[in-house]
């Protein structure tokens, strides 16, 4: 969340984490008096070491370059100047290591789904999924067919779903924040999916 | 007439001329649009495409696409070589057919005349399983290897297998 409040150093405008608290005027009861806290203030920050961390990812959500089928074209528009998914944070990074999640931008065939597997397989925790459009959500114009698999969340967890055929970049963007507000609420204690926890019903762990 | 579509109409005659020395066999035919299509019994196929490729001075070098054509009601699978010359405004489709009920309906690869028609006869093997004797790889191209049948025969919908769901465990490592 964007504070329009000051930070104790010059002018610059500071983000900051919801729930973090900004020890900014004397008579700020948050901190005792007598605590040697106050001595540095100033921009001093005081928060719980899980909203810290949730802030830090859900601000830098990095997806894998990675595009399907249609759908992939309305992502790279998402991506470029004009939607700018980079305002949020989002890069595109081409390797599954470096990636925190993964736009499942089109129609997921049988063949294709191994690779969509192994690529998931092959990024680190945490790591989310976003499905995007109609056939990575159910199969969408081709469910039922021959060779599409009927919605990514028979392979792979999904986290956010985003309808459409294609959906247009301010809907992705719309889910690409549910994914920042999901991020923001995860527990420090970190549950691999595909575990008891996060297993089973194609949700996210939230 | 323009003199674009004349050189078009006098090359598809020299064409038809040069096929009824070298292929005489083949049943021709001119289109409109100058398309020669030469049609073939399958073990003629290659004699047929060496034909082609050696008319001058337009060889048909350039194979654009091999399609597959199916036939329920004749009984017949179609395989269509849709050919163009580089140097020339040549063009000609050379058409093989195969009896569709056959256990592994089969024709003589053009590779070896097409370098091109590799991938082409894979897909045309994959999706309506006409088998190319002699081609270097036949594959499926298209499907997972694991597929059964042929997707785009006409009958493959009343005789396909029934269908198993994808789950998460078919995706375990
Ligand atoms: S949902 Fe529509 S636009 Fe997206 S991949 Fe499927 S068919 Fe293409």
């Amino acid at each position: 969340m964007e504070l329009k409040r000051r930070c104790g150093r010059g002018d610059l405008p500071c983000a900051r984490p919801e729930g973090m608290r900004l020890v900014e005027k004397p008579g700020d009861h948050s901190i005792p008096k007598e605590s040697p806290l106050r001595r540095v203030l100033p921009g001093v920050f005081i928060a719980n070491l899980q909203q810290l961390l949730n802030w830090g990812r859900k601000n830098s959500l990095w997806y894998m370059t990675f595009g399907i089928a249609c759908c992939a074209i309305e992502m790279m528009a998402t991506g470029a100047s004009r939607w700018d998914l980079d305002r949020f944070g989002s890069f595109f990074r081409a390797s599954p290591r470096q990636a925190d999640f993964m736009f499942i931008s089109g129609t997921v065939n049988e063949k294709m789904a191994e690779a969509v597997k192994l690529l998931y397989d092959q990024m680190a925790e945490p790591k989310w999924v976003l499905a995007m459009g109609a056939c990575a959500c159910t199969g969408g114009p081709f469910a039922g067919s021959y060779n599409v698999v009927d919605g990514v969340d028979k392979i792979i967890p999904v986290d956010v779903y985003v309808p459409g055929c294609p959906p247009r970049p301010e809907a992705l963007l719309d889910g690409l924040l549910q994914l920042q507000r999901l991020v923001g609420r995860e527990g420090l204690e970190f549950v691999p999916r595909g575990t008891a926890a996060g297993a089973g019903e194609g949700g996210g762990r939230s | 007439m323009s003199g674009a579509s004349d050189q078009r109409s006098s090359t598809a005659r020299a064409l038809r001329d040069h096929l009824a020395g070298a292929a005489p066999f083949a049943e021709t035919d001119v289109r409109p649009d100058g398309e020669v299509v030469v049609r073939v019994p399958p073990d003629k196929a290659v004699a047929a495409a060496e034909a082609l490729a050696g008319f001058q001075p337009h060889p048909l070098n350039y194979l654009s696409c091999v399609s597959g054509v199916d036939r329920p009601d004749e009984d017949q699978i179609e395989v269509v070589y849709t050919v163009h010359s580089l140097p020339g405004p040549a063009k000609a489709s050379l058409r093989v057919r195969v009896d569709r009920k056959a256990e592994r309906p089969s024709l003589p690869s053009l590779v070896q005349v097409w370098p091109a028609a590799d991938y082409h006869e894979r897909e045309v093997y994959d999706l309506l399983g006409v088998w190319f004797e002699g081609h270097p790889d036949l594959r499926r191209i298209l499907l997972a290897e694991t597929f059964e049948g042929h997707p785009l025969r006409k009958d493959f919908v009343q005789n396909r297998p029934p269908r198993r769901r994808v789950t998460r465990e078919d995706y375990q490592p």
